[in-house]
């Protein structure tokens, strides 16, 4: 397996194919090649961001329920159902420069990590991750920490 | 050439000589309408030459007056200086408005506008406002507010770094303190930032929640730019 093909096939791993510990070509080419093995564990660490953050931002239904039973093998078709969700998990894979259990406490000064959209920049605090996101309106940004 | 003619030369070489190397100093009086003293007196000292061995120049400040001692060119320089940073500064009114997530069954107008993002955005099942805040100033205003709302209270702390361009291009840089926490529970930092912005321009701030206790925050702010 090619890493342009490891790397189409990530997204579509499973959690065991992302640790390289399954018997199958991709798991198998994650333990020869450091590059996509670093993008694999990238992959994990916004996944488990992302179902921590989902889960406190309380969806309205469902979430919980679907995370306690994760289907075996995911499709890319389940990835553009919630699309909101997508966009976060862009947003993170774009955004994240380091793991979120590195995060301090909320209350410190504001990092050196910047992001600007929309005419808007925005430092983060430190130690913490922000996405900037334009919205339909042009006259208002969201800008979320995490 | 005669005696007379010689002492003649010399005494206007030396006349010459001596107004050379003594400059003429004047004194002038510069009232300031918007500068801070000491703030004027740190941006004319360069043109003042106090260590001049002959004829030192001089400044001294009271209140808005300022008072120099100097060359007249220089002084004509230090006028010029002064009337270019001797202005209204622009000012600016951030309106901010504190809403919480999962707090509310029906709509809330008074938030109509980022209601209606923050329904595409996310999935909190309504949203509410707390309470607002307005804070007008100044590049270099603090201001520090404790705000209630609605079995709540919130800290939130402003500062405004700096205003740049003109009119509508107007950019205004922030930091943001802002703190919540329901009645009579310890207040929780939501986060603490430096946001830069167009004025007219609504920032909406949030942060997932650190404790799941507390009430999801957001923070949305907008700059307005003021005539003076």
């Amino acid at each position: 397996m090619t890493c342009i093909e490891a790397r189409a096939a990530l997204v579509e791993a499973d959690p065991q194919e992302l640790h390289g510990a399954a018997d199958t070509p991709l798991a198998e080419h994650l333990r020869d090649c450091a590059d996509c093995r670093a993008a694999a564990e990238r992959i994990v660490l916004v996944e488990n961001a992302m179902g921590r953050r989902l889960a406190a931002l309380a969806p309205r239904r469902g979430l919980a329920r679907a995370r306690a039973t994760p289907p075996p093998k995911r499709r890319p078709w389940r990835w553009a159902v919630p699309l909101a969700a997508a966009a976060g998990v862009g947003a993170l894979l774009l955004l994240v420069p380091r793991p979120p259990e590195s995060r301090p406490a909320a209350d410190s000064r504001p990092s050196t990590l910047v992001r600007e959209a929309g005419g808007v920049s925005v430092r983060a605090p430190a130690g913490r991750n922000v996405a900037v996101f334009e919205t339909a309106d042009s006259g208002i940004v969201v800008i979320w920490f995490f | 050439m005669g005696t007379a003619a010689r002492w003649v030369m010399v005494v206007t070489a030396v006349a010459a000589w001596a107004c050379g190397s003594a400059p003429r100093l004047e004194t002038r009086t510069f009232e300031l309408r918007h500068l801070d003293g000491g703030m004027a007196s740190g941006i004319i000292a360069p043109y003042v030459y106090s260590d001049r061995p002959d004829a030192p120049g001089r400044i001294s400040v009271v209140a808005n007056v300022i008072t120099v001692r100097e060359t007249a060119d220089n002084l004509d320089r230090i006028a010029r200086v002064l009337a270019q940073f001797d202005r209204s500064q622009p000012s600016v009114r951030l309106t901010f408005k504190i809403i919480e997530a999962d707090g509310a069954t029906v709509r809330d107008t008074a938030i109509a506008d980022v209601e209606a993002v923050l329904r595409r955005m996310f999935r909190f099942t309504g949203y509410r406002l707390m309470t607002d805040a307005v804070v007008t100033g100044v590049a270099g205003t603090d201001a520090k507010q404790t705000l209630s709302g609605p079995g709540a209270q919130y800290l939130l702390e402003t500062r405004v770094h700096r205003l740049s361009g003109s009119g509508d291009s107007t950019m205004v840089e922030i930091r943001v303190r802002f703190v919540g926490s329901r009645t009579g529970s310890p207040g929780h930092a939501q986060f603490e930032t430096d946001v830069q912005l167009p004025v007219g321009k609504t920032a909406v701030l949030g942060s997932v929640r650190a404790d799941a206790r507390q009430p999801t925050l957001i923070l949305a702010v907008r700059p307005q730019l003021l005539e003076n």
